[in-house]
């Protein structure tokens, strides 16, 4: 009898030790690689709107498209800090050549996707926005749904996949 | 027990423990690469906030003026600020968030330093005794800001009546403000060490090598000034012309150079001697000036 139930017990560790700790493990990589991704193509596209001073439908699609080959589904949440030059208003006593007195205002996702559907295509920046994108995964992976199967820590909310770039605009766009 | 059983009970032993260890490994190597990813992004902020500053205060021809100065160094603030938040990815208040996690920025300058922290609002009483409904901050607000100015500077008292104050730089460059033995000092210099003076002889030593007196007289600390109106005493001053009419000559004098003023000394090693400067082609005399 007793023996009976150590092979049970034996087999069912046995098919854990062989097929899921794999499996984590195997999936714990393959989220290291999206990482490693997602976090390339952001800095990447990020690194474009600096250079070029502009966010362009094609570009845009291009990373989208290039964080979704990962497999996986993502949140992209942009943001474009814009220098306003007309400091007057706001403060008074500043030169718009003071670095550091500078004020800005906030253009967010939304906003510059109605800009790249728009006719031209094109959100325009100006040297000295700041411009930033954050990446995060919507969907659960499978080495989240492991997790969660085994030891329930991550939620449903959390995210294992973010990348994250921010930069100051060094061309004016046109 | 069967080799079967023991192979079960060493794997429910090792198993918990390899998976205690290796989350614990885990723990620990994130909080290095946090650590790292924290440590560069604060330096990237501290070179932004340090190169604005750099580039404001050589940019304007007030930046020695304190008023300028506080301008100056709260811009760069911001620019600190802001360079964490978009290097934090901090959206919308970012700047505000973070401010709550800096206790202070220290800016230290050649002879002090600011600091740049939260502090507590005061607001006084209008004099009908009410509270002013105008003002941008309230009283017992927290806001952060500015800090005076404060100098590397330190009090000395003694028993025997000395009484001074010595102000120090980031350099050897010291000024000792007070009383000393009953009389007042304010003097400023390099402060050198390894200085000896020879009481017999008379001179000065520094790091073994020795420094001979100088001459006023001599070639080396004379400088070549034009004076309106004066005539030539020498062959070697010239006399300046114009229309044929007497203007003035260039006149030599012993010359020494205090603080950016260069003092002249005439008929020096006679009794009449005077110490003058040249103000908008003016002589003016020093007085009281003791001539060694």
């Amino acid at each position: 009898m007793s023996d009976t139930l150590i092979t049970i017990i034996a087999i069912a560790l046995a098919a854990v030790l062989m097929f899921v700790f794999p499996l984590m493990t195997i999936s714990d990589r393959t989220d290291d690689v999206a990482q490693l991704t997602v976090e390339t193509a952001t800095t990447e596209f990020v690194d474009t709107i600096r250079s070029t001073g502009k966010i362009t439908r094609s570009n845009y699609d291009k990373f989208v498209e290039t964080i979704g080959s990962t497999g996986n589904t993502y949140n992209v949440e942009m943001e474009v800090q814009v220098k306003d030059e007309n400091l007057g208003k706001k403060v008074s006593q500043a030169q718009a050549d003071k670095i550091g007195e500078n004020v800005y205002y906030s253009v967010y996702t939304s906003q510059i996707e109605e800009a790249l559907d728009g006719n031209n295509a094109t959100y325009y920046c100006k040297e000295g926005d700041i411009v930033s994108v954050s990446v995060k995964n919507t969907n659960q992976t499978i080495s989240q749904q492991l997790k969660n199967f085994f030891y329930t820590v991550t939620g449903n909310d959390s995210y294992t996949i973010a990348a994250e770039h921010a930069g100051i605009v060094t061309a004016n766009g046109n | 027990m069967k080799i079967q059983g023991l192979a079960v009970i060493a794997i429910i032993i090792i198993l918990p423990m390899s998976i205690i260890l290796g989350s614990y490994a885990n723990n620990q190597i994130k909080t290095l690469s946090l650590q790292s990813q924290y440590d560069s992004k604060l330096q990237n902020a501290t070179y932004d906030a340090i190169k604005a500053f750099q580039l404001n205060m050589s940019n304007s021809t007030t930046s020695d003026l304190a008023n300028s100065k506080m301008r100056d160094i709260e811009a760069s603030v911001n620019t600190f600020y802001s360079s964490l938040a978009s290097n934090f990815n901090m959206t919308g208040y970012g700047e505000e968030v973070l401010k709550n996690y800096v206790p202070a920025v220290v800016y230290t300058l050649y002879d002090g330093y600011y600091i740049y922290s939260a502090y507590e609002n005061k607001l006084e009483k209008d004099i009908y005794g009410e509270n002013e409904e105008n003002a941008t901050y309230k009283d017992g607000k927290n806001i952060n800001g500015l800090k005076p100015y404060v100098y590397y500077s330190c009090r000395y008292k003694r028993a025997n009546g000395d009484d001074f104050v010595i102000t120090y730089s980031l350099d050897s460059y010291i000024t000792i403000q007070g009383k000393i033995d009953g009389k007042s000092v304010n003097e400023s210099g390099y402060l050198l060490s390894g200085v000896d003076y020879n009481n017999v002889e008379g001179y000065y030593t520094y790091k073994g090598v020795r420094i001979k007196p100088e001459s006023m007289t001599s070639k080396g600390l004379q400088q070549s000034v034009y004076v309106p109106d004066a005539t030539p005493s020498n062959d070697s001053e010239k006399i300046i012309l114009i229309d044929g009419n007497l203007a003035g000559s260039i006149k030599t004098y012993p010359c020494k150079k205090v603080n950016g003023v260069k003092y002249y000394i005439e008929n020096m090693g006679v009794s009449t001697a005077k110490v003058f400067s040249m103000i908008n082609d003016e002589k003016r005399y020093q007085r009281r000036c003791i001539i060694k």
